[in-house]
């Protein structure tokens, strides 16, 4: 914007911004303070923002009761092994999508949006029948093999972003010998990077929150990933304070992604062009 | 777009061909070889809710059977475990609440344990819980993991301050009333700082002993007829819901923020709380300072005392092998036997089923001091919520409308003429 | 587009396999199911149109769609109206942006374990903070989530799935207007355009195409709708009115509580067109007031 908006105006934007940031936040500051508390403070009224005494022994409880640090490592695992196969599958279907004209491009297309609309109670017991004939129960596969095949939703984003790249840029790789994996690969893939970024941190929260799939998927305790550590300590306890430690420590991590992805992140939506 | 149409439908009817075989094919596997059986133990909520002394004892006693455990969350385990039952894939033993194991028997999931029982237990050695999952016809389907009765809690520092005599086990429920009534005090402002007793809206602490203690009933004995056109189940409604409104039962909106029912009795907002045995565990662990205790249930107009007790119940899979089944057994009786038992009753955070054990703990030195309250109540009036197989289905219809009941929106009597309805229907569909 | 359309199939095989798999197999296998009964244990029992018949003439059913339609009515556009709001205000150049996109976004990581226990207390007609505000301005208590009106109730669990997904809204569509060319504003500033001018001359305009995006997918996550209900009603066995409840719940219930899967599959069938048709509603509006360059 070109004219400096009068002090009043900025005074006002910045009250609103302040005001709404406020409600925003105001929840993960209780969480936090929550997690801070003894059991007889939590229900005080009113309810006191600074806890006193402050209990920071609840963190320390919370991640010996449930074995914190191996969940940690194998959310960790899976979400990464997710990470790498959506970016690649998403951005290679998206490529095709964009780049090519054939017979089903169309229908493909639309189908890939109906995928968004449907509903987890439709496929979450056949997709366990699959899963079954393959022998895959109780592993990591039913969590990240289906990643490498593509989703809606990455495949909507990347095609946005090839759509707005320059055409040229493709003859110009034919014209230099390359053929299309080349193409893909050397030539479309080194550009993308802030759409992956972008990809990557939706990607990371679903995958790091995900708690249906281990919990149908996942038999062993060894393997278990932390969304199901929560679920263990609600049944092992009634104490808020513990549970919302628990929540801090499963949501901190994701907090952590967003900030060191934020500046590529709106970059790299914005270069998907305006297309919807 | 018609394209897509004609790929989709040509690739849904496929799909539609392929999942009919699907579902003929689930079979079993065979039966394994060899001298050591294989049973696969379901634990859900893991060693947090069964001992894992017991299962270690177990499987130290039985060499010749090899354990599998599949540990599962406590939260959704609903989710897990319909899943596998749906892909074949469900554990030979495990347990869950005792209504489900009914729901579980009439679908045919579970294994008929009556003959079990009576070829291998003595019943005179257990209190009638042991049959909380038997149905009017006679099949057993399931054993008790645990019971938990409930008891009348009171805390003794309020009824200092208020000059009451403490609660005894000769108490009707007007007693009930009356006290708390005498126990509600508002501060300054009119808002309420101690309530008498907190009306909960649920089903074990709430509508199901107040319909009881009228004289009321929610199903008849055979379990296939609502009762709520009985003027007696509506009376024991209209006492609860006064209570609330007259405000000496504490209500919806206070009990959320003082953070549940039991922040608000253990940090000494409410004077008094049908306590379920198992949260004796978390009164110690969290308000270790509140000076508390309890009696039994109080009596009903009629005399009797109703102690309403939630089980989780053990059930053996119709479907594991014949070894397998007989392994299951052979957990479920060292389970019921005397050592288990006693493991159980340590633990606090469940009543054991045997008498032995249940004796044991009249020597307990943790809050309550009266535990006789709970073992002796149990024994005395125990009963399950008239739980059946479609229990799942006709008590949230009630709730629903509880609820409303409580809050004030909807009359007892017309409310109770509206659950009526529903539950007959539910009932009637119970294939 | 190139002439070497064989090359589509290639790259797009793993999504068709996905498409196969995980898609149709479901798909066609609730389909199938839809027309019987089946307990998740015994075989399937074929009942033709039975289950069909009976949701569609099930007021419980019809009642949760109504509550799905006025959720996804009230939350759809207050949050792209807001989201836009805000990321309008962000892009201006203003200090501490990403501090304050940082905290819109906060609710979006925030599980709703505490995001529910929050806005449950925040709704306390006796002690919460919004009855709380109000007293002190002289305005009686509200019952929020559980008023005799139904739409109050789905109202207020609206709001608060607004103050949830705001953040990934706002996030796109700040993306949209980055794009904008400040030149443009620039010189339509020089031309004596006013800011209101330039915010639905240009702006609006140019940002149209992301704004669509943000509509289909809000609409989209609305009549998906799971856990904000559960976090703000308590779990389903704990009651909830017949008023309150919404067509996922109770797919989820009759399927893994009751174990009614025939009857969940149709529900679930119905609640897919309904998505579908609403999409393409909103799909034949779109060249209606969406600019495509």
């Amino acid at each position: 914007m070109t004219e400096k908006p009068t002090l009043l105006k900025q005074m006002i934007v910045y009250t609103l911004l302040t005001l709404g940031a406020i409600v925003m936040a105001f929840p993960f500051v209780w969480m936090l303070s929550t997690s801070l508390k003894t059991l007889g403070a939590v229900s005080q009224l009113p309810p006191q923002l600074i806890p006193d005494p402050v209990q920071w022994s609840n963190y320390e409880t919370v991640w010996n009761r449930v074995s914190f640090g191996r969940y940690t490592l194998n959310s960790v695992f899976i979400v990464t092994v997710d990470l790498i196969g959506t970016l690649i599958s998403c951005a290679f279907v998206a490529f095709g999508l964009a780049m090519y004209n054939f017979k089903l491009r169309k229908p493909l297309y639309l189908m890939m949006l109906a995928t968004l609309m449907l509903p987890f109670q439709v496929t979450l017991i056949p997709s366990y029948f699959i899963w079954k004939s393959f022998g895959m129960l109780n592993s990591y596969y039913p969590l990240i093999l289906p990643s490498f095949l593509g989703g809606a939703f990455g495949i909507f984003l990347m095609h946005q972003f090839f759509k707005s790249l320059p055409r040229e840029l493709y003859e110009a790789a034919v014209i230099d010998g390359c053929r299309p994996p080349g193409i893909f690969w050397r030539i479309y893939m080194p550009l993308c990077r802030p759409a992956l970024s972008a990809l990557g941190v939706f990607t990371f929260i679903g995958a790091w929150n995900n708690t249906v799939g281990p919990l149908i998927y996942l038999q062993d305790r060894e393997l278990y990933t932390l969304p199901l550590a929560l679920l263990y300590l609600k049944s092992d306890t009634q104490n808020t304070a513990m549970l919302m430690a628990a929540a801090v420590i499963v949501t901190l991590p994701v907090v952590a992604v967003y900030l060191a992805a934020q500046k590529q992140f709106v970059q790299g939506i914005a270069s998907t062009g305006l297309k919807g | 777009m018609k394209k897509t149409g004609k790929l989709a439908l040509a690739l849904t009817l496929s799909a539609t061909l392929l999942s009919a075989c699907t579902l003929s094919n689930s079979g079993k596997e065979p039966a394994p070889e060899g001298s050591t059986v294989l049973l696969k133990l379901g634990l859900p909520g893991s060693y947090e809710v069964t001992s894992k002394e017991i299962i270690d004892g177990f499987i130290a006693s039985h060499p010749h059977i090899k354990v599998e455990i599949q540990e599962a969350p406590w939260g959704d385990f609903t989710n897990r475990i319909a899943t596998q039952i749906a892909g074949n894939t469900m554990p030979d033993v495990w347990f869950q609440e005792n209504a489900v194991i009914l729901g579980y028997g009439q679908r045919g999931v579970a294994e008929d344990l009556a003959p079990y029982i009576e070829r291998d237990l003595s019943a005179d050695d257990y209190i009638d819980t042991l049959f909380a999952a038997k149905t009017p016809e006679g099949q057993v389907w399931g054993v008790p993991h645990g019971a938990n009765p409930i008891a009348l809690a009171y805390n003794k520092t309020l009824f200092d301050e208020a000059g009451l005599d403490y609660p005894t086990d000769d108490w009707t429920f007007a007693d009930l009333i009356e006290a708390s009534k005498k126990l509600t005090r508002t501060d300054s402002n009119g808002n309420p700082e101690v309530f008498g007793f907190i009306g909960s809206s649920s089903i074990t602490q709430g509508w199901f002993p107040w319909i009881k203690q009228a004289g009321g009933m929610v199903l008849d004995e055979t379990l296939t007829k609502s009762r709520f056109d009985d003027p007696k189940t509506v009376e024991g409604l209209r006492q609860l819901r006064e209570g609330i409104d007259e405000g000496y039962f504490t209500d919806a909106d206070s009990i959320t923020a003082f953070g549940g029912e039991l922040p608000a009795f253990g940090s000494g907002k409410a004077a008094m709380f049908f306590l379920q045995y198992s949260t004796q565990v978390t009164m110690n662990s969290e308000f270790p300072d509140t000076d508390w205790d309890v009696v039994k249930i109080p009596r009903s107009v009629d005399g009797e005392r109703y102690v309403p007790t939630i089980s989780n119940s053990w059930l053996i899979s119709s479907r594991a092998t014949q070894e397998a089944k007989d392994a299951a057994w052979e957990f479920l009786q060292y389970y019921l036997g005397d050592e288990a038992q006693a493991i159980i009753a340590e633990s606090g955070s469940a009543l054991p089923v045997k008498q032995s054990a249940l004796a044991l703990l009249e020597e307990s030195d943790t809050k309550p001091a009266n535990k006789l309250a709970f073992t002796d109540g149990i024994a005395e009036g125990g009963v399950t919520m008239d739980e059946n197989a479609s229990w799942n289905e006709w008590r949230i219809a009630v709730q629903q409308i509880v609820n409303e009941i409580v809050k004030g929106t909807v009359t007892p009597e017309a409310g109770a003429s509206d659950i009526h309805t529903k539950v007959q229907d539910i009932l009637d569909n119970q294939n | 587009m190139h002439k070497q359309g064989y090359w589509g199939y290639i790259f797009t095989l793993p999504f068709l396999i996905n498409l196969v798999v995980f898609v149709f197999f479901p798909i066609g296998f609730s389909a199938y199911i839809a027309f019987t009964q089946w307990d998740l244990f015994n075989p399937p029992r074929w009942v033709g149109l039975d289950n069909w018949i009976r949701t569609l003439s099930d007021p419980p059913f019809w009642i949760s769609v109504r509550n799905v339609l006025v959720f996804a009515g009230i939350f759809v556009p207050i949050q792209t109206l807001f989201a836009f709001i805000i990321a309008y205000l962000l892009n201006q150049s203003i200090r501490g942006k990403s501090l304050f996109r940082l905290f819109y976004f906060m609710p979006v990581v925030t599980p709703w374990i505490a995001g529910g226990i929050l806005w449950v207390w925040l709704y306390n007609y006796r002690f919460g903070l919004i009855n709380w505000l109000l007293g002190s301005v002289g305005i009686d208590a509200v019952h929020w989530l559980d008023n005799k009106h139904w739409w109050v109730v789905i109202a207020s669990v609206a709001i608060a799935n607004v103050w949830k997904g705001i953040g990934s809204s706002m996030i796109l569509l700040l993306a949209g207007m980055q794009n904008v060319p400040k030149e443009m504003l620039e010189a339509a500033a020089i031309d004596g355009a006013t800011r209101w001018v330039r915010l639905t001359r240009i702006i609006f305009p140019l940002v149209s195409p992301m704004l669509y995006m943000v509509m289909i997918l809000s609409t989209i996550a609305a009549f998906q709708a799971f856990d904000v209900f559960l976090g703000m009603f308590g779990s389903v066995t704990a009651g909830i009115p017949e008023q309150h409840m919404v067509t996922n719940l109770i797919i989820y219930r009759d399927a893994f509580l009751f174990f009614k899967m025939g009857p969940a599959s149709a529900m679930a069938w119905l609640l897919f067109v309904i998505i579908l048709s609403i999409t393409l509603f909103q799909r034949y509006f779109e060249k209606k007031w969406v600019h495509y360059d």
